[in-house]
């Protein structure tokens, strides 16, 4: 295998002639972005770090600054809401399942999210604490959202999906900004101040985040009223020798823990306590132009996350990470691009009886390396070759390939097709619980348990004309080694195994149709079909019901609309199919949002959500949050240079 | 694919790649694009229009790629319901009144800004893209900021030629210098 990939590189590389120029968005295909967009658009470098996903051959739905202020989300994970390809369920107050592409089997761990190149993904349970990444959304500049494999380039974990959060240069948040909004289920306060600093520019910020308990459908209070506190910094400098950045935040905050807690054990009713949580990570990247034409990037963050769940863990975590990258002409007809990262991690837990992570501190180190080639074969048709060798402390190295093609049969279309190889390592949950946290145990950890596999091919196109453009997507995936709980032979206690395969086959469309200049629609599906089998040897018969937590089919409309110059009207319209295990309706809920500016530095807005009545998202009827209708308003007043 | 392999791969990839196409033609066209959308969000005195239905007329002066840019780009597309037009000048030609919307290319060539100098108090959008400075007379002006192409606006001299700017259009410049 090694070799024929190598010798592919070397085919696209040397033996053909050199072809037409890079393909540079049209004054046509420009002249459809908004001003805003418009005045977003990097225009010194259309490859890779510009629009990096207008032309690739993947699905991506793009959130614009626009349309997440004008979804009047309050938290990342609400304004991914928008992004048809995925399927966003909110649990309580603070906790959401976020997913794409189904095999949502014990947790959402099949999809990596980045905040300004930062993964936010834990290796405690492979998924994401969204409590507390309370991303700025004023400064977000787009959310990147790519659904199917992205292990070539974002390495083990990104095996359903990629989420690439990317906030504006501090050159473009000049001047202060001072916003807040009150509502029912939560309010909140965001204040920042960005200004010139030793040749390039810098922001500051802070954010308090405050949201209300909720309750059951049966009206009981879920224990998940919780406050944030953060504050953070960006600078950016551009000089001969290259670009710079450095970010930081630190933040701390109380978060209730509802029912049946973060580690739930069966039959045990546990006093479950808030939980602490505090964190602190600074980022630097650098970028660099060489006389080439060839681009170096280097990026090194340290990141502390500290969370305190009693009664069962509490968990400091310090995390270093180094990543290197070197594309060569990345605006060529043809580009290679080259990286190498390591990864560190220190964890420290404290156990509780019941439970245990078992060791309970471990020092671990993820190490990687790859390259992908890109090449013009023939006019409008491009191949893209690549793959990457991740090695992690649980499975050893892991390879991750990818193949796709692309041909763009005219301006602004492309039809694209993938065949991809994932893999999710094991995390500190799939290998290291135990219950109780003393022999003899009930559940002995998961001694067995592989990386899990998925192989993907994937077919799409998308086509932007005149005022309208759409994106389709098939698709379809075998995995291997998931997760199942397997009873010993004596009976006595369970360990945590991977005998389960599944297929899936499904779809994602979504078209923007902007009727007038100052109407705007939307429309967004999604469609799963998922099969589940034991394999040999597995004696957990329950595992194959995991199909039932994915929703069959979701669907979003939204339409944005200015009533004048100073008015604007939004509308979304959400909803998804019924899950199974457990049992959630389907539910269609609408959010409504009416946004004014009386100044051109001021804006008000007022949003009614979950209109047309209450409605749960995921989790068990006992404990799961019912979301209400509810009103929200908040203003935004930026003054100062711009 | 190990390192090694993937060094020589690179190595031979960076022997054949050709020159990159500079970045001068997407930031014209990214100009062009700007022009089209401007007219949306400015408001002509009545007079300006011959009748209900008369075209926008954008006028390039010393610009020839913006103005190929802005053919290929107006095809069938009305503002408030009237067709673009492209008309072309050449430096410091006079306007004459061609036109609603003006580009005048050249920077601070004389040429440039006499041509500015000669829409003053008629209702004119003239746009220029003189780095550093906002000349005279120009109620648009382009400037690159880190990479990306943005604007500013003078009140004065929209308002000296009578031209009602929207807040739209004002939120999203970079400066907007009082009127």
């Amino acid at each position: 295998m090694r070799n024929v990939l190598t010798l592919a590189l070397c085919m696209l590389g040397c033996g053909l002639p050199a072809a037409a120029a890079a393909q540079l968005p049209s004054t046509r295909q420009l002249s459809e972005l908004s001003l805003e967009q418009l005045a977003a658009f990097e225009i010194t470098s259309v490859s890779r770090r510009a629009e990096p996903l207008a032309e690739a051959p993947a699905t991506v739905f793009v959130l614009t600054a626009e349309d997440i202020r004008r979804s009047g989300a309050r938290s990342l994970p609400d304004a991914l809401r928008l992004a048809p390809n995925l399927q966003v369920a909110q649990t309580s107050a603070n906790a959401y399942a976020v997913r794409a592409r189904g095999v949502y089997n014990n947790s959402a761990n099949k999809l990596l999210v980045l905040i300004d190149g930062r993964s936010v993904y834990t290796p405690l349970f492979a998924g994401v604490f969204w409590d507390v990444q309370e991303v700025m959304l004023e400064d977000v500049e787009r959310i990147e959202v790519v659904s199917g494999p992205g292990g070539t380039l974002w390495g083990v974990n990104a095996v359903n999906g990629v989420i690439n959060v990317i906030t504006r240069s501090a050159a473009r948040t000049q001047g202060t900004l001072v916003a807040a909004d009150v509502g029912e289920t939560h309010s909140g306060a965001v204040a920042r101040h960005g200004g010139a600093i030793g040749g390039g520019h810098a922001r500051v910020f802070a954010k308090y985040v405050d949201r209300e308990p909720t309750r059951t459908a049966a009206g009981v209070a879920v224990q998940d009223g919780a406050h944030l506190s953060q504050a953070g910094f960006r600078g950016d400098w551009s000089g001969v020798s290259g670009e710079l950045r450095v970010s930081g935040h630190a933040y701390r905050g109380l978060i209730g823990q509802p029912r049946p807690g973060s580690i739930s054990i069966s039959g045990v009713n546990l006093a479950l306590a808030p939980i602490p949580v505090e964190g602190a990570n600074l980022t630097a990247s650098w970028a660099r132009r060489l006389a080439t034409g060839s681009e170096v990037l280097l990026q090194a963050y340290y990141d502390r996350t500290s969370r305190t769940v009693a009664p069962t863990f509490a968990e400091d975590l310090d995390l270093f990470d180094l990543h290197f990258q070197h594309s060569l002409e990345p605006s060529a007809p043809r580009s290679f691009v080259w990286g190498a990262g390591y990864r560190r991690g220190r964890d420290r837990i404290e156990n509780g009886t019941l439970f245990a992570f078992l060791p309970a501190r471990v020092n671990q180190s993820w190490a990687s390396v790859f390259g992908q080639a890109d090449a013009e074969l023939a006019e409008g048709l491009r191949a893209t070759v690549g793959a990457r060798l991740e090695r992690n402390d649980y499975t050893g190295t892991e390879f991750l390939p990818n193949l796709r093609l692309a041909w763009a049969p005219a301006e602004g279309s492309l039809l694209w097709a993938v065949a991809a190889r994932a893999v999710r390592a094991p995390s500190r949950l799939d290998r290291d619980p135990f219950i109780p946290a003393t022999p003899p145990f009930l559940l002995a950890g998961g001694p067995n348990k592989r990386a899990e596999v998925a192989t993907s091919l994937e077919l799409g196109y998308r086509r932007r004309a005149g005022t309208l453009a759409w994106s389709a997507t098939v698709f379809h995936a075998e995995y291997d080694h998931l997760h199942t709980q397997e009873l010993a032979p004596s009976g006595t206690f369970v360990t945590f195994a991977s005998l389960m395969e599944a297929s899936t086959t499904g779809v994602e469309a979504w078209a923007t149709w902007s009727a007038t200049p100052r109407w705007r629609l939307s429309a967004g599906y999604a469609a799963l079909r998922e099969t589940f089998r034991l394999k040999a040897g597995s004696n957990d018969a329950a595992a194959v019901a995991t199909a039932g937590r994915d929703p069959a089919h979701s669907w979003v409309l939204r339409s944005s609309l200015d009533l004048s110059d100073s008015l604007e009207l939004d509308l979304v319209v959400r909803a998804s199919a019924a899950l199974a295990n457990p049992a959630v309706p389907s539910y269609r809920t609408a959010d409504l949002r009416l946004g004014w500016r009386p100044l051109p530095n001021l804006e008000v807005a007022l949003v009614a959500r979950n209109l047309g009545g209450a409605h749960a998202e995921i989790g068990a009827v006992e404990t799961r949050t019912e979301l209400e209708p509810g009103l929200h308003a908040s203003f935004a007043w930026t003054f100062g240079a711009r | 694919m190990d390192l090694r392999r993937a060094l020589i791969a690179a190595a031979c990839l960076a022997a054949a790649i050709a020159a990159a196409q500079p970045p001068r033609a997407l930031q014209q066209r990214v100009k062009a694009a700007y022009l089209t959308k401007f007219p949306a969000f400015v408001d002509w005195p009545a007079a300006a229009f011959a009748t209900p239905g008369s075209p926008i007329v954008i006028g390039v002066a010393g610009n020839d790629e913006i103005a190929r840019e802005l053919d290929a780009a107006i095809a069938g597309r009305e503002v408030a319901e009237r067709p673009l037009r492209v008309q072309r000048l050449s430096p410091g030609e006079p306007d004459n009144g061609c036109c609603h919307v003006l580009f005048v290319g050249g920077g601070a060539d004389p040429a440039a800004r006499l041509q500015l100098a000669g829409t003053q108090g008629r209702a004119v959008l003239t746009v220029t893209d003189t780095p550093g400075t906002h000349p005279p007379g120009s109620v648009i002006n382009f400037q690159v900021v880190e990479d990306r192409m943005r604007f500013d606006i003078s009140r004065e001299a929209a308002e000296k030629n009578g031209l009602q700017l929207r807040a739209q259009l004002l939120a999203v410049a970079r400066q907007v210098s009082a009127p």
